[in-house]
């Protein structure tokens, strides 16, 4: 489908979500195509009456028919709603739905910032905000952990009879079976550790999945201002949230700063537990840690496969290929308490 | 065998060539791709380099912790054979005979550490250097 064909197809329920008499897009054009999503862009002018139109910029999500996802895009708009409506910082939904443009999509305001890890680790313009950063960001994790789950029945839920985290264990350990092409001795190390040390949590909560520098709209002046990429999103263990944001691979250099490059442990941990009310587990905290780990490198041994199988030859997936020995040597260090 | 240039002076042609010509002359995404390609091709000279001594040691160690074998002399068997008897190592690591509190824990650790050490010393060989610094070897 053409951007034309989407902005046509589009615009009449923007109009509607806006509350306009009409709505012109005067540009769109794409911001990212992934395999499973697109990105589109859309500088819109809104009608009222009688007035000048209002300038505004909407972001459209188009998701693959079908899907391959956990929950559908007209899902994931659901639960940005009921994130936002206790206060996680989430892009606003303006519409959602899958008649009008044959597949899943759902349409959110465009929020102005900069999500590049790199940048946001390494420019001198975000220096003065990546010291509010780690309070932002567990503020936000808290509100996400507070999220109602019971009313989104459509949100992956740890099966009964075992612990969460032993769940968890478990899932990755039948991906990384499934698909590894070579042995490879430090994952099955950290697997044996981490079999060793399983939570035993009750407390379940919404968790984001994917929370991390790299998937949150950071703005210059006032720092965190959206939660971005919700798909990994499902209900489990809330601490396992706190280790995936400290996973070495998103501190782009900053390896002395394992909040994502910006913050330290503590800092991230302090603003979580006072936000929260709940008191995190300096053991519980290593265990998620270990397992993001290991979680992020059984995922680029997955996206390499389709170079690998020659499905997708793409050269960007080619390099993606070695990483995987930048997670072993890392989850060794974790394993013996060297490092942060 | 073969005239000159030879397998590094054809790879630093190559490199050159994406980081001095093609990286300037691009944007976005595909200069993105192109600061990848060179990377793989520095990769694939690192690997060629140290192939032979990486092989060795690895060899070696293996002797050492599992008993004498000897080498194949063909280098795509040595990979294979290197790739046989660490999959051996992954069943007895599930098996749980290396776990922490076993005899020979510490041994297998270093043992482990060296491999993902020769496996970075050609992937990404800045990530070894920035933990050095940090006092992490």
């Amino acid at each position: 489908m053409t951007g034309n064909e989407i902005a046509e197809r589009l615009a009449p329920r923007l109009a509607e979500a806006c509350g306009a008499t009409g709505v012109t897009v005067d540009d769109i054009r794409t911001m990212t195509g992934g395999a499973a999503r697109e990105a589109w862009r859309l500088d819109c002018s809104i009608h009222g009456d009688g007035a000048e139109p209002v300038r505004r910029t909407f972001v459209a999500l188009l998701f693959r028919p079908g899907g391959q996802g956990r929950f559908s895009g007209v899902d994931e708009a659901v639960l940005l709603q009921a994130a936002a409506d206790v206060g996680v910082p989430v892009p606003r939904v303006a519409c959602a739905g899958e008649e009008e443009l044959g597949r899943p999509y759902y349409v959110m305001e465009y929020v102005e910032g900069e999500t590049i890890g790199r940048r946001l680790v390494r420019d001198e313009r975000f220096a003065r905000i990546r010291a509010a950063l780690p309070e932002q960001l567990g503020n936000a994790l808290a509100a996400i952990h507070r999220v109602p789950i019971d009313a989104l029945g459509f949100l992956p839920r740890p099966p009964e009879g075992k612990p969460v985290a032993r769940a968890a264990i478990d899932e990755v350990v039948e991906i990384y079976r499934a698909i590894a092409m070579d042995p490879h001795p430090a994952f099955e190390l950290a697997i044996r550790w981490l079999l060793r040390r399983v939570p035993e949590t009750t407390d379940t909560t919404l968790v984001h999945g994917d929370f991390r520098i790299g998937n949150v709209m950071v703005h210059e002046q006032d720092g965190l201002r959206a939660v971005l990429d919700w798909e990994l999103a499902h209900v489990g263990d809330p601490i396992q949230d706190l280790g995936w944001a400290c996973v070495r691979s998103w501190r782009f250099g900053r390896d002395d700063l394992a909040c994502g490059g910006v913050g330290r442990r503590e800092d991230l941990v302090a603003a979580y537990e006072k936000a929260s009310g709940r008191t995190v587990d300096p053991e519980a905290l290593r265990f998620w840690e270990v397992f993001g780990n290991l979680h992020w490198g059984v995922i680029t041994l997955m996206q390499v496969r389709p170079f690998l199988d020659k499905t997708y030859r793409s050269i960007e997936l080619a390099g993606i290929g070695r990483r995987a020995a930048e997670t072993e040597w890392e989850l060794l260090n974790l394993i013996e308490g060297k490092g942060v | 065998m073969h005239d000159r240039p030879n397998i590094p002076e054809l790879l630093d042609a190559v490199q050159r060539f994406l980081d001095e010509e093609v990286v300037p002359a691009t944007s976005g995404r595909k200069q993105f791709l192109a600061r990848v390609a060179a990377n793989c091709v520095r990769m694939v000279d690192r690997e060629l380099a140290m192939e032979r001594k990486q092989f060795e040691e690895a060899w070696h160690g293996m002797n050492r912790l599992f008993g004498s074998e000897s080498a194949p002399s063909d280098r795509i068997e040595r990979g294979m054979a290197v790739s046989g008897r660490l999959e051996l190592l992954c069943e007895r690591i599930q098996d749980g005979e290396f776990d922490e509190d076993s005899e020979h824990y510490d041994l297998i650790l270093a043992f482990v550490r060296e491999r993902v050490r020769e496996k970075l010393q050609v992937s990404n060989p800045k990530l070894l250097e920035a933990d050095a610094k940090r006092g992490i070897e």
